[in-house]
């Protein structure tokens, strides 16, 4: 794969091009890659500011708005929670509530709770719960990550 | 009311049984003016049911302590109470000679069972989990440190 650098002073944003014939692992790796560093605009107290998905912990759907908590600081997003998902879902971000995404790279460690729900402990030391309906789901896409980083060892 | 479905249809059949066979004490009581050792130990073992359940359920506050010792710590504390109301039951009535044996068995059978089968899947799960966690994380810092070479 041949890969050029140019350096342009006078452009009002840095981007990246990618060519291809047709869309491969390697190619797949890339969007991925780029992806992560894909910002988008999330508004707090009337600014809005540029973030990067990744840096996002959970997202939570509060009176219709969808939130994105870091570490510390919190936007709000124009996104519908499952157009975000759409988007995003390559970053790692898997749904564990009718009205709640996680940052799966996110996540420190898992506790069985009551009723056989998992808690979810944050690298920010959040906690969070994941609802027994998405579950499954949440397992299935930790599993796949494990795969995925497996494959690109 | 929920809609019955494959995933509530046991819970559904088990709490059903449960109102019938409660409904038939309590009209035999009024009706027939019946209250024996049958209805006793049914509703004995509802209670040591209620119990288990409950004790079991309370795992996730031990999760800091090895799996076999929350496991013997819950059935001592379990056992400990079926013998104080076995105990207690002897004030009321005479006590069968093997009564404290057979209530040992009667609760320590299905309480191995059920727990062997509760605590392998949840904490099974957990483990594999924080498994796949670990692994992404070590495999994303292996990755990051690439990135800054």
């Amino acid at each position: 794969m041949k890969i050029q650098y140019q350096r342009e002073p006078f452009l009002e944003e840095d981007y990246v091009e990618v060519h291809y014939r047709e869309e491969s692992e390697g190619i797949k790796t890339i969007r991925d890659f780029f992806t992560a560093f894909q910002s988008i605009t999330g508004k707090k107290e009337n600014d809005i500011y540029k973030i990067h998905p990744e840096s996002i912990y959970y997202l939570e759907v509060v009176d219709r708005k969808l939130f994105a908590y870091q570490e510390k600081e919190v936007y709000q997003l124009e996104y519908s929670l499952q157009h975000f998902l759409d988007c995003f879902e390559n970053c790692g971000f898997v749904r564990i509530g009718k009205s709640t995404a996680v940052n799966l790279y996110r996540v420190n460690q898992v506790k069985a709770d009551l009723n056989m729900r998992l808690r979810l402990l944050m690298d920010n030391g959040e906690i969070l719960i994941l609802n027994r309906t998405y579950k499954k789901s949440f397992l299935d896409a930790l599993y796949h990550i494990r795969e995925v980083c497996y494959e690109n060892h | 009311m929920k809609i019955i479905d494959r995933h509530n249809f046991w819970s559904v059949v088990c709490i059903v049984f449960t109102l019938l066979l409660f409904g038939k004490i309590l009209l035999e009581l009024i009706v027939q003016d019946v209250f024996g050792n049958y209805q006793t130990n049914i509703l004995l073992m509802f209670g040591f049911s209620l119990l288990a359940t409950f004790v079991l359920s309370q795992h996730y506050r031990f999760q800091k302590y090895p799996l076999l010792v929350v496991i013997l710590g819950q059935y001592i504390l379990l056992i400990g109470i079926v013998m104080l109301i076995t105990w207690i039951g002897g004030w009321f009535g005479e006590l069968h000679e093997e009564a404290y044996w057979d209530m040992f068995l009667s609760f320590t059978i299905p309480y191995v069972i059920g727990v062997i089968i509760y605590y392998v899947a949840v904490f099974h799960e957990v483990k594999s989990a924080n498994c796949a966690l670990k692994e992404i994380k070590e495999h994303k810092s292996r990755a990051e440190g690439k990135r800054e070479i």
